[in-house]
């Protein structure tokens, strides 16, 4: 059985800009995006024997990705919640890179609202929202049916509309 | 809601991020490199202990002329 290791290079070409904005949705900050990016392709050079063919991969990056954006947005909100004990703190939090303000309010603040969605609702919408992969692709990426992908999708609208009726409302 | 689907822009990662990924694959592959030459060259040194070790350098048992005729040097 011979082996093809897959060319990361080919697979960044592919997939690079995809996982980075499914990065960047999560994160909100090109600095701690590009650290994920990174980190996400060097895991996938360290996988190369495990996989074959490049559909295999597309699952594999965009699960990478999802799952260490999630890593790093709960070890931000637990650092923030230790943060507040400390009396000092205010030099602390200024070093830690918060999510990045935009020249555009109305996508600042459309940014924040998907910021507040639920890991799950926020990872759905941006898989097929943004992404725009199929109900089926997102389901299979998140480990659940395409029913409970399109529904984690209508939820977030939801909220996502109720918010922006409430910044439109205050503009 | 279509204004908001309008309104999420797709970000373009930058330029160098690739160049950034593959230094980073060249010093993990430099990083592993570096300990299998080192036990490598630990290992052949060691045998080579072993060896000088095991074989006595000269077999006491039997007799053994020191001088080989052939490296006998001759004086006048």
């Amino acid at each position: 059985l011979i082996k093809s290791k897959v060319d990361i290079k080919t697979l960044y070409d592919a997939y690079g800009r995809r996982i980075y904005n499914l990065v960047y949705y999560h994160i909100q900050s090109h600095e701690e995006t590009e650290e994920i990016v990174q980190d996400v392709f060097l895991a996938a050079h360290q996988q190369q024997e495990k996989f074959r063919g490049e559909a295999q991969w597309g699952t594999y990056l965009y699960r990478i990705a999802i799952n260490k954006s999630i890593d790093r947005l709960r070890s931000k909100k637990r650092r923030n919640n230790w943060l507040k004990w400390i009396p000092w703190s205010d030099g602390i939090s200024k070093a830690i890179p918060a999510e990045e303000e935009t020249e555009d309010p109305q996508l600042q603040a459309l940014l924040h609202a998907i910021q507040q969605l639920p890991e799950q609702q926020r990872t759905a919408l941006v898989l097929m929202k943004i992404d725009k992969k199929s109900q089926k692709e997102t389901g299979e990426i998140m480990g659940i049916s395409p029913k409970a992908a399109e529904s984690l999708v209508q939820r977030a609208k939801e909220k996502l509309k109720n918010f922006i009726q409430r910044f439109e409302g205050l503009e | 809601m279509d204004d908001m689907k309008r309104k999420l822009p797709q970000f373009e990662p930058n330029p160098h991020l690739w160049t950034r990924i593959e230094g980073r694959m060249l010093r993990l592959a430099s990083d592993t490199m570096h300990p299998i030459l080192g036990w490598s060259l630990t290992a052949v040194v060691a045998g080579m202990l072993l060896l000088s070790i095991s074989r006595p350098a000269i077999n006491q048992d039997q007799d053994v002329n020191p001088y080989p005729s052939h490296k006998i040097l001759y004086y006048e």
